[in-house]
């Protein structure tokens, strides 16, 4: 049975629907009303409030909290300064994908960990050697997620922390609505925004007086489901469902590296010492086989498609989390060279997104792809083109009104 | 090329030697301030060694010589005790209505045990997928040419337990005890554990001819045969890291801070340590770091030495005063003291491994865990000396008289005197999953690591235990090849 969080009464209080799923153990909202569509507009117009604590958390610190990081996370946490965060993976010892997340700076000798899934065992496992303690912080750090473009103002009323020159992926201590905690400049949307790491007890200060703030702004509470069109938006993958964890596959088949599963760009191959490196670096001189792509599917094919059938296009507010295959360009009696794994209508981009994970000669910009897709219980197939990922990147993302000259740290 | 040999115990001497005569130079590491390791101090069996060995190296050159082992003797409370020669013919007298059954016995580990010996005179098989397969044909057909009768008896027999086997063919308690005791060193068994028969088997495959002098003329030997090769012989040099850079082992860092480079570095200490202590983590594939975390070395012997005043004279055999002497009446017995092992408790009836001089007896007792509930103390040691005595007594009556407990080693004394992980003399336990292909795992048996340039040849790996001189001398040639 899931459990709550420590914000569940308030929650549950909020919701006019009855839409829960469970997230890592725990009761987490689907929505908050019949329908995601106001609490993804909220996300990319104004701000959602998202209820974050159910994300796997873990403190390590000690004197070699860092170069042990280092050593089971795919970036080099050595060179991650106090106040900085980084987005990353790990690998088991093949090199195969177990699960990405973040690891934030606190001081030289404190890390946050957050992962998907829960990592206690492995963390234990590889720390033979170094000086560390590493707790697991689930259940006490409660974690709010602060999205969209007005989420600074919001964000800025209730805390002293000053977020404007606060850099992306930054990451500071503060008093928020009166209690200490962290925020960081992170998400999941693609969009401005921010997390905040709060003790579980003052987890319902901090979300209510947010909600107070973010009142004339048009804040509102948002559940996992809006998040999840934001993210394939923002060209995220999600654990579980665009790669599966090395740790859950029965065949090797289903494994991936980072590379398969778009994430090669938080791996430095020239880097030692990090668990997974020499089987990666023999797959580099193999060639990697797999790339992640983002494809648009052709909107005209859709209506076609379904005028065929005599209905209108049918749009889901939901993106859809079901693999289906993909071919090449009219391929479809062939092989299935990829497949589909999430999929969206983009209501701010008016575009019909997919990620896919394909063999690597169909991975390039432009490529044209046959994607499968039902009507009326029949498979047939759409174009979709390879475009670049992220699919929505606004500049308020990354921009800081009080940046420091560019050089100095932070 | 120049090689660093880590651990001055008799595989390091045994691969010292071997790597200097085949050309190299040689740097050997040691710890402790004189060598020979475990060897040099503790030993009362040498009749493992390989004569092969001992020939490549020339040690009859350097004084080495070997000589029939001495019977073995089982005292008994009831009757006279059993004197128990290795050979057939002369051990058919004390063995009486067993005697049959003994030689038939024998006779059957002579046909069997030419394989098992083979396979711990060549370097561990490659059994990963990727292996070739052809060596491992040939394994296979000199298994086959053991004939149907005796590869049943062996599949049947290996994973059994001792005891069980034993039962099958003899009566006398004192000889199955004699028998199983030694299919249980280096084990975390007891004689009705499963598989202690293959252990059986490995330690009979080894067995052969004494040293004449013991361990300390072995050890002389060894020592002579590195000098004499132009061995750079190193006391008193603790290793306190393998140094390690882009994957590649290129030297070590002694205790004090001194480096020393060389082409390829050696390990004769347990692969454990070697491993998990000596290099840092992030050098060490995740897979073996596993596998070494996973590897059991719980050390179970202690030892009590004695200044005897005249020697131990077994009231069941008056005048015998046998070199060689085993206290345990009954397979039982050392079932009974394993139980106390497994359960982490003070043992409370202890059998006995004995070997006396004229004037001092050193007793193994194989039945102290070093993991005793509450640690061991200096209670705990004198508790240790006090039941030795108590258990010699009803076999020695006078032995107050005659004995004065000069030394007691527990098993964390061990450990800790001879630089010992876990204080286990082979630096892993001897059992299915850690013996052949699997010691000390299915990566590492092979003497080569994942660290380009780093070896392993100690006791922890195949072929394993006791005082062979195999684990060194093969790892040497695996280095010299490479
Ligand atoms: C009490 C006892 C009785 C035994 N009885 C018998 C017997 O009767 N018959 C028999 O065949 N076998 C017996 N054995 C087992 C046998 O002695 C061992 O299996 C064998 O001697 C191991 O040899 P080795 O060279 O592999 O290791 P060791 O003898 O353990 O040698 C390792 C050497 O490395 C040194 N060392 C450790 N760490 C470092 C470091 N960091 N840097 C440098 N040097 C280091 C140690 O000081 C030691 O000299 C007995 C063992 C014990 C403990």
């Amino acid at each position: 049975m899931p459990r709550k969080t420590a914000l569940f009464e308030r929650t549950a209080d909020l919701m006019t629907s009855v839409a829960w799923k469970e997230w890592a153990g725990y009761a987490a909202p689907c929505n908050f009303d019949a329908h995601s569509e106001r609490e993804y507009f909220a996300i990319r117009h104004s701000a959602g409030l998202l209820d974050l604590s159910p994300l796997a958390k873990y403190m390590v610190t000690g004197a070699d909290a860092a170069r042990y990081l280092a050593r089971i996370w795919t970036r080099d946490i050595t060179r991650l300064k106090p106040g900085r965060v980084a987005y990353g993976c790990m690998c088991d010892g093949d090199g195969k994908l177990l699960d990405d997340g973040t690891v934030a700076c606190l001081d030289p000798e404190t890390f946050r960990v957050t992962s998907s899934e829960a990592w206690l065992g492995w963390f234990e496992r590889h720390s033979r050697g170094y000086q560390v303690e590493i707790e697991d912080c689930t259940d006490r750090l409660a974690a709010l997620a602060l999205q969209g473009p007005l989420s600074r103002e919001i964000l800025q009323v209730v805390t002293e922390v000053d977020l404007d020159a606060m850099r992306f992926f930054g990451v500071a201590a503060g008093s928020i609505a009166g209690v200490n905690g962290w925020i960081s400049r992170t998400g999941y949307t693609g969009d401005l925004g921010y997390e905040i790491w709060i003790a579980c007890e003052d987890a319902l200060t901090v979300y209510d007086a947010l909600l107070v703030a973010g009142k004339p702004h048009y804040l509102e509470p948002i559940g996992l489901d809006a998040l999840d069109v934001a993210r394939i938006e923002a060209g995220f993958v999600m654990q579980g469902v665009d790669y599966i964890s090395a740790q859950h596959c029965l065949i090797e088949a289903r494994k991936s590296t980072p590379e398969d599963a778009g994430l090669g760009w938080t791996v430095n191959l020239e880097r030692v010492g990090w668990i997974g490196r020499e089987a990666l670096v023999q797959e580099q001189e193999q060639g990697p086989k797999w790339g992640l792509v983002g494809l648009e599917l052709d909107w005209a094919e859709i209506e076609a498609l379904h005028e065929e059938y005599g209905l209108p296009p049918h749009l889901s507010p939901l993106a859809c989390r079901n693999a289906v295959p993909v071919y090449s360009e009219g391929g479809a009696t062939e092989k299935p060279v990829g497949q589909a794994t999430s999929s969206s209508w983009s209501p701010t981009l008016k575009r019909y997104l997919v990620l896919a994970q394909v063999h690597r000669k169909y991975a390039d910009l432009g490529t044209r792809l046959s994607v499968e897709y039902t009507v009326e219980f029949e498979r047939r197939t759409i174009t979709g083109t390879v475009v670049e990922r992220p699919f929505f990147d606004p500049e308020r993302k990354t921009f800081t009104p009080k940046a420091a000259p560019k050089g100095a740290s932070r | 090329m120049t090689v660093i040999v880590i651990g001055g115990g008799h595989n390091g001497l045994v691969a010292a030697a071997s790597l200097a005569r085949q050309g190299h130079g040689v740097t050997l590491l040691e710890g402790r301030g004189s060598f020979g390791g475990v060897a040099a101090g503790l030993l009362h069996d040498t009749d493992s060694f390989s004569p092969n060995i001992a020939k490549a190296l020339d040690l009859a050159s350097h004084g080495l010589e070997f000589t029939d082992p001495a019977p073995v003797f089982v005292p008994s409370r009831e009757g006279p005790g059993l004197l128990l020669h290795r050979d057939p013919v002369q051990a058919a007298e004390e063995l009486g209505t067993d005697a049959e059954a003994y030689t038939n016995w024998c006779a059957f580990l002579k046909r069997v045990l030419p394989f098992a010996a083979s396979q711990l005179d060549s370097v561990a098989p490659d059994i990963s997928t990727t292996g070739p397969l052809l060596p491992l044909m040939r394994r296979g057909l000199a298994f086959r040419r053991m004939g149907k009768t005796d590869i049943h008896e062996c599949l049947r027999i290996g994973p059994a337990c001792v005891d069980d086997t034993l039962s099958e063919h003899f009566q006398s308690p004192l000889l199955r005890a004699a028998l199983s005791a030694r299919a249980l060193h280096g084990t975390w068994m007891g004689p009705r554990s499963p598989s202690s028969t293959a252990t059986l088997l490995l330690g009979e495959a080894q067995s052969g001819q004494e040293v004449v002098g013991g361990a300390s003329s072995l050890v002389t030997a060894l020592v002579a045969a590195c000098e004499n090769s132009g061995v750079e012989l190193r006391p008193s040099c603790r290793v306190s890291r393998i140094q390690v850079s882009q994957g590649r082992a290129k030297g070590v860092t002694i205790e004090g801070g001194e480096s020393l480079l060389a082409d390829r570095v050696l390990s004769c200490i347990g692969p454990r340590r070697t491993l998990l202590e000596l290099v840092e983590s992030e050098h060490l594939p995740i897979r073996e770091a596993g596998q070494m975390a996973n590897l059991r070395l719980r050390g179970t012997l202690a030892r009590v030495s004695l200044q005897l005043a005249e020697p131990i004279d077994y009231a069941c055999r008056p005048g015998l005063r046998p070199k060689r002497c085993l206290v345990a009446e009954h397979p039982l017995d050392l079932e009974r003291a394993f139980d106390h092992v497994k359960h982490r408790r003070m043992p409370t009836q202890l059998p006995l491994d004995i070997h006396q001089t004229e004037e001092e007896a050193s007793i193994l007792i194989r039945c102290a865990t070093i993991e005793l509930q509450g640690g061991w103390s200096d209670e705990r040691r004198q508790e240790l000396g006090e039941l030795t005595l108590a258990a010699l007594e009803p076999y020695v009556p006078n032995i107050r008289g005659i004995a004065r407990v000069t030394r007691i080693l527990t098993p964390a004394d061990i450990a800790e005197e001879f630089d010992l992980e876990g204080g286990h003399e082979m630096h892993g336990e001897l059992s299915l999953d850690q013996l052949g292909p699997m010691r000390p795992s299915m990566t590492l048996s092979r003497h080569a690591t994942p660290i380009d340039g780093l070896y392993l040849g100690s006791a922890g790996i195949h072929p394993g235990g006791a005082i062979s001189g195999r684990p060194g001398w093969q790892a040497a040639q695996v280095v010299g090849s490479r």
